[in-house]
């Protein structure tokens, strides 16, 4: 992916949560965003989902484009784009009334118009990439966490979208669980996909992230390869992070 | 002594359940006190019912039953979409229908159904020459039980949580979209309980279209009460008639609820 941000700032009533963002992706398959709770990086990436409007809204300051292509903010126009890509969350992704089999079957059929029989075989090989065949008549209640965020990370990759965006997507889960998720999630990197996700798994986005940007107090503060935000912070809120939570 | 417990004790494990035969001996318990204290009643004031009289009318009764089941069945039918509509015209972002859908509940609620079912018979259905009171009274019992409807299934939104719908969202669904496929199949499930409850009220309250002379179950029920002057055997009729169509929708809203019940 070739991503370019230019002069992105949000603000939610008077609390501006990110500052005047400016930020060059060139040529990654994965980025991490990581930082501090409450730092923005969360709104960064609904932003760039086409889930939330940046200042100004359709006549923002803000430009956002992708390889080249330039985001329009208009409900319609970010109507169309959320159809090209996926957007899996920290939790309560699924719908609760339908089974697994239906829920990766709705966007097929009901965004992207393939026949019934076609949306079936295509939810069903899902299901058996991630060995939950078996579980495919049940609702997201019987599954466990770690299932369910794998369902929906299939739900999203289902659609083939442009790129796929995970917001925490393993922090409602126990160990176990994440490991499974993130294993997941490294095997979509492997198929050349492109993602960009937020994490606080720093192992994670070290061995799996082309490019780590560090966000903190809507700002970016540091972006580069992981060796090098990590082992080398330039900045003392970076440095003070990492030792607090690689400390254990 | 234990098994006299099982008969009057809920097991203290809530997940045991309650066997059928107490189910069934407690609920003859309590049905046969109501009918000790009626018969009581009765022979206080020295009534004595005259069964025979009423025999004749049977068919009188089994039709305006029958019409009470058509307008129970028509009204269902029509409020519900009506109920559907107003709920998500309160959330529209065209204020005029927003606005519009909040005030007809409240007039309608505000208001007691025999003055509605007055005015709009005699009124508009005259304005507009609706003059068939059947088809009429199954209107306006619709728009009386559709504000109600409107409530509850603005309730059941509401509890499907925002979560849902930035998901639904976040996959690509319109705003039509994710109504029709997660928003109201959820809420339409939250809301069962107390729709199966106005469904009920709404039986009750189509007898008020007795007023604009409808042939409906109480109608029919006082004609052959003043017919035969055998009031209370027509009114026993009356009680039990209303049962048949009763309980058997409360037993199927509890099907229906124990069939689309899932883990959230």
């Amino acid at each position: 992916m070739r991503l370019s941000i230019k002069n992105l700032n949000k603000t939610y009533g008077i609390h501006q949560v990110l500052r005047d963002i400016s930020l060059e992706i060139e040529d990654a398959r994965c980025v991490a965003l990581i930082g501090p709770s409450g730092s923005g990086k969360s709104t960064l990436l609904r932003i760039l989902a086409g889930l939330e409007l940046p200042d100004g809204a359709e006549r923002t300051s803000a430009s956002i484009s992708w390889d080249g292509i330039p985001m329009t903010f208009s409900e319609e126009a970010l109507f169309q784009y959320r159809r090209n890509v996926g957007t899996v969350f920290q939790s309560c992704n699924l719908f609760p009334h339908i089974t697994a089999l239906q829920n990766i079957e709705l966007p097929l059929k009901v965004v992207h118009g393939q026949s019934p029989s076609a949306a079936r075989k295509e939810a069903m090989d899902q299901l058996a990439r991630l060995g939950l065949e078996a579980h495919a008549g049940k609702r997201p209640g019987q599954l466990s966490g770690g299932q369910r965020q794998r369902v929906a990370i299939a739900r999203a990759i289902a659609v083939r979208p442009r790129v796929l965006f995970l917001d925490e997507p393993t922090s409602a889960l126990d160990p176990e669980m994440k490991a499974e998720v993130l294993g997941m999630v490294e095997e979509i990197k492997n198929e050349r996909r492109d993602l960009i996700l937020v994490t606080h798994e720093m192992h994670f986005a070290r061995s799996v992230a082309d490019q780590i940007v560090f966000v903190a107090e809507g700002q970016i503060l540091q972006k580069g390869l992981p060796q090098e935000v990590m082992d080398s912070p330039a900045h003392d809120i970076c440095r003070n992070f990492f030792a607090r939570v690689l400390k254990y | 002594m234990d098994s006299i417990r099982h008969w009057f004790l809920a097991p203290r494990d809530p997940a045991e359940s309650i066997p059928f035969s107490a189910k069934v001996a407690n609920v003859l318990l309590v049905l046969t006190g109501v009918a000790i204290v009626f018969i009581l009643a009765f022979r206080a004031q020295e009534i004595s019912l005259n069964w025979a009289a009423i025999q004749d009318y049977w068919w009188l009764f089994a039709s305006a039953l029958g019409n009470t089941l058509i307008i129970s069945v028509g009204t269902l039918l029509l409020s519900l979409p009506i109920g559907v509509l107003g709920a998500l015209s309160q959330r529209s972002y065209f204020l005029p229908l927003r606005y519009g859908a909040k005030t007809y509940v409240e007039l309608i609620r505000g208001t007691p159904l025999i003055a509605q079912i007055l005015l709009f018979y005699y009124v508009l259905g005259s304005a507009v020459r609706l003059d068939n009171a059947f088809i009429a009274g199954i209107i306006i019992l619709s728009i009386f039980n559709g504000a109600y409807i409107t409530e509850i299934i603005r309730g059941g939104i509401d509890t499907v949580g925002q979560t849902q719908m930035e998901s639904a969202r976040a996959i690509g669904l319109t705003t039509f979209q994710a109504y029709r496929y997660v928003i109201l199949p959820q809420a339409l499930r939250h809301s069962l309980p107390s729709l199966a409850g106005q469904f009920v009220s709404m039986v009750k309250d189509s007898s008020l279209l007795s007023t604009i002379a409808v042939a409906e179950f109480t109608f029919q029920c006082r004609q052959a009460a003043n017919i035969t002057y055998s009031t209370f055997e027509c009114f026993f009729v009356m009680t039990v008639g209303y049962l048949i169509i009763t309980l058997p929708l409360s037993a199927l809203a509890r099907w229906l609820e124990r069939r689309m019940v899932y883990e959230t």
